[in-house]
C-alpha cells in the first residue's frame, strides 16, 4: 500500500516564490513562513537557477516578468530541465483566457488571478503540498520496490555458474546480460555422477521478478536431481509437470535445452524444448543446427525423447537465449535469428573466441539496447583431454 | 449476403496495439505491432474483463495479421488466453497470423498447440 507520507516526521515542503515585485514577494514570504521552506526569486533567470542548483517542490510563478517570463519558466523546467514533479502555481494579474490556456498547456498545474483572497491561496497551495506528498510517497513506495528487485537479481547472479568445470577436455565462457534487474534467462553447467557434464541454457517467458522466481524452480529442479540418476527426459518430465501445476495459469512458460556431454565416449545426449537452436561445429565443419523438437514447458503434457549427436576431435557447442538477437537496431530493423546464427557460425569456432566479447565481434554495439535478457554458454571439448580452465575471460591450459 | 470477419459491428474498443469487438457469439481481437511485455500485462487485463462479462463458452478470435513481432511474453499471453477459454469451455482461433507471429510459435514448438484460421469463411460458416 501506498504511504500517504502525512506523518508529522515529513521533511518540509519546498517553495519557490517568483515575482518581479518586491511587495509581492514579501507578503507571500510572510504568511508562508513558518509553512514551508522557502526560496525568493525576483525573475525567470533567477528562478531557473535556483531550481537547477538547489530544485523545489512548488513554485509560485508570476507570468510578466522581465529578462525571462513566467511561460519561459514553465516551458525550461518541463522541456530544459525534465521536471514534471514540481508544482507550478501561476499567480498572475494577467486574466486572459488565453494566458490561461497557454500556460497550463506548456505545464503550469494551477492559474490564480491576482489579487487573491489569502486563504483561497492557501488553500491552493494546500491542493499542491497534497500532490507533492503525494509524489513523495510514490518515490518512496518505488525505491522500495526498486530495492527489492534489486536483492532478487542479485541472488540470481548467485545462482548462475562462475567458474569453469575442472574436466580434462572441456572449457566453458558464459554470458549474461540482463534487460532489467530481474531476469528469467538461466544456464548452467555441473559434472554428473559418471563424470560427464551437464550444460543447461533456459528462458523463462517474459522478465522481471516473477521470470527470476520460476528461473529459479527450474533451477532448483535441475541442480537437485543431479545424483539422483535422473535422465533427461525424466528431468524434464518433472519440470513439465511442475511448471504446468503452479505457474501455467499466467500462461508462463519455459524454454530449455539440456545436454549431457559424455567427452569419453564422443557423444552429446540432449533434449531441445521450444529453446533457440543449439549450434555445433565439429571438427571445424559447417555448424550444425540442433533445432527444438519438443514444446516448450509449462503448457501441457508432453512424452519427452532424448536425441544425441556425436562428437569430434574438437567440438564447439554454443547455446544462447532469444534476448541475443532480438533487439531493434538504430535504424529501427530487427535483428533476426537466421543474422545471428550466421554472423557467429563465423567467429565461434575461432582461435581465441572471446564470448564477453560477442556483440563487438558480430559488428554489433559493445552494449545493443536489448529488448530482452541475453545469455549465451560456449563450450569447446578436446577428446585429447587438455585441462582448461577460464579466467577473466580467457581460456587457459592448466598445468 | 457474404459473412466477413469485419462485417455486422458490435461493442468496440481499444488501446495501443489492441482493438477488439463483440460480436454475436463471438469476440474478436486484433492485435497489431510489436506485441511484447510493456502492453501484455494490459492486454491480458482487458481481455479477462471482457471474458468476465463474456456468454459461456466463448469464442475468441484473435487477428495477427499486422503483428510485427512477438516475444516470449506475447506467447505467454496467447496461452494464458487459449488457458482460461478452455476453463469457460470456450475456444482460441488465431486468425491469419503473420509470418513473424508464425516463426516465433514455431520456433517455441506452440504453433500446433493453437487453432488458426486463414479463412474467414469457414470459421464464420460455423455460426447459424
Amino acid at each position: 500500500m501506498i504511504d500517504q507520507g502525512m506523518q508529522s516526521g515529513d521533511a518540509p515542503i519546498s517553495v519557490l516564490i517568483v515575482d518581479d515585485s518586491k511587495t509581492v514577494r514579501r507578503y507571500l514570504e510572510s504568511f508562508l513562513r513558518g509553512r514551508y521552506l522557502l526560496m525568493l526569486a525576483a525573475d525567470g533567470m533567477e528562478a531557473v537557477r535556483c531550481l537547477r542548483e538547489q530544485g523545489s517542490e512548488i513554485c509560485l510563478l508570476d507570468m510578466n516578468m522581465p529578462r525571462m517570463d513566467g511561460l519561459e519558466v514553465i516551458r525550461h523546467v518541463r522541456n530544459t530541465l525534465r521536471d514534471n514533479d514540481l508544482y507550478i502555481l501561476v499567480l498572475t494579474a494577467d486574466d486572459s483566457s488565453e494566458q490561461k490556456t497557454t500556460a497550463l498547456n506548456a505545464g503550469a498545474n494551477d492559474y490564480l488571478i491576482k489579487p487573491v483572497e489569502e486563504a483561497e491561496l492557501l488553500a491552493r497551495i494546500g491542493v499542491a503540498e497534497r500532490q507533492v506528498r503525494l509524489t513523495r510517497s510514490l518515490r518512496r513506495a518505488y525505491a522500495a520496490i526498486y530495492q527489492e528487485i534489486d536483492q532478487i537479481a542479485q541472488l540470481q547472479r548467485r545462482l548462475l555458474p562462475t567458474a569453469s568445470p575442472l574436466i580434462p577436455g572441456i572449457a566453458v565462457q558464459s554470458l549474461y546480460v540482463p534487460s532489467s534487474q530481474a531476469s528469467g534467462d538461466y544456464f548452467d553447467y555441473f559434472t554428473l555422477p559418471d563424470g560427464g557434464l551437464r550444460v543447461v541454457m533456459a528462458d523463462v517467458s517474459g522478465h522481471g521478478a516473477r521470470a527470476a522466481f520460476i528461473m529459479s524452480m527450474v533451477r532448483t529442479m535441475i541442480r537437485f536431481t543431479n545424483g539422483h540418476g535422473r535422465d533427461l527426459a525424466r528431468l524434464f518430465s518433472l519440470i513439465n509437470d511442475q511448471l504446468r501445476f503452479f505457474v501455467s495459469d499466467e500462461g508462463d512458460f519455459v524454454t530449455l535445452f539440456a545436454a549431457d556431454i559424455h567427452p569419453g565416449r564422443g557423444i552429446m545426449e540432449f533434449i531441445n524444448a521450444g529453446h533457440t537452436p543449439v549450434m555445433v561445429v565439429i571438427d571445424h565443419a559447417s555448424p550444425q543446427r540442433l533445432k527444438a523438437t519438443m514444446p516448450a514447458l509449462g503448457v501441457f503434457p508432453i512424452a519427452f525423447t532424448t536425441q544425441s549427436t556425436q562428437l569430434g576431435e574438437t567440438s564447439i557447442v554454443f547455446l544462447f537465449t532469444d534476448g541475443c538477437y532480438e533487439w531493434e537496431s538504430s535504424s529501427g530493423a530487427m535483428h533476426d535469428l537466421e543474422t545471428f546464427w550466421d554472423r557467429c557460425a563465423a567467429e565461434v569456432d575461432k582461435e581465441g573466441f572471446v564470448l564477453n566479447e560477442l556483440f563487438p565481434l558480430l559488428g554489433w554495439p559493445e552494449k545493443p539496447p536489448l529488448r530482452d535478457d541475453a545469455s549465451a554458454l560456449w563450450i569447446r571439448l578436446q577428446r585429447s583431454g587438455e585441462m582448461h580452465t577460464i579466467k577473466n575471460g580467457m581460456i587457459r591450459k592448466q598445468a | 449476403m457474404k459473412k466477413q470477419l469485419d462485417a455486422a459491428r458490435g461493442t468496440q474498443g481499444s488501446m495501443r496495439n489492441m482493438e477488439y469487438e463483440i460480436r454475436e457469439g463471438w469476440l474478436k481481437i486484433l492485435l497489431s505491432g510489436d506485441v511484447t511485455s510493456e502492453l501484455t500485462r494490459q492486454i491480458k487485463n482487458e481481455i479477462e474483463t471482457l471474458l468476465d462479462n463474456s456468454s459461456p463458452r466463448p469464442i475468441v478470435v484473435c487477428d495477427m495479421a499486422r503483428v510485427r513481432f512477438l516475444d516470449s511474453s506475447g506467447i505467454g499471453m496467447l496461452v494464458f488466453l487459449h488457458n482460461k477459454l478452455r476453463q469457460k469451455v470456450g475456444r482460441l482461433y488465431l486468425y491469419q497470423p503473420s509470418v513473424a507471429v508464425r516463426k516465433t510459435l514455431d520456433l517455441v514448438q506452440l504453433l500446433s498447440f493453437f487453432e488458426l484460421i486463414d479463412d474467414e469463411m469457414e470459421f464464420l460458416g460455423q455460426f447459424p
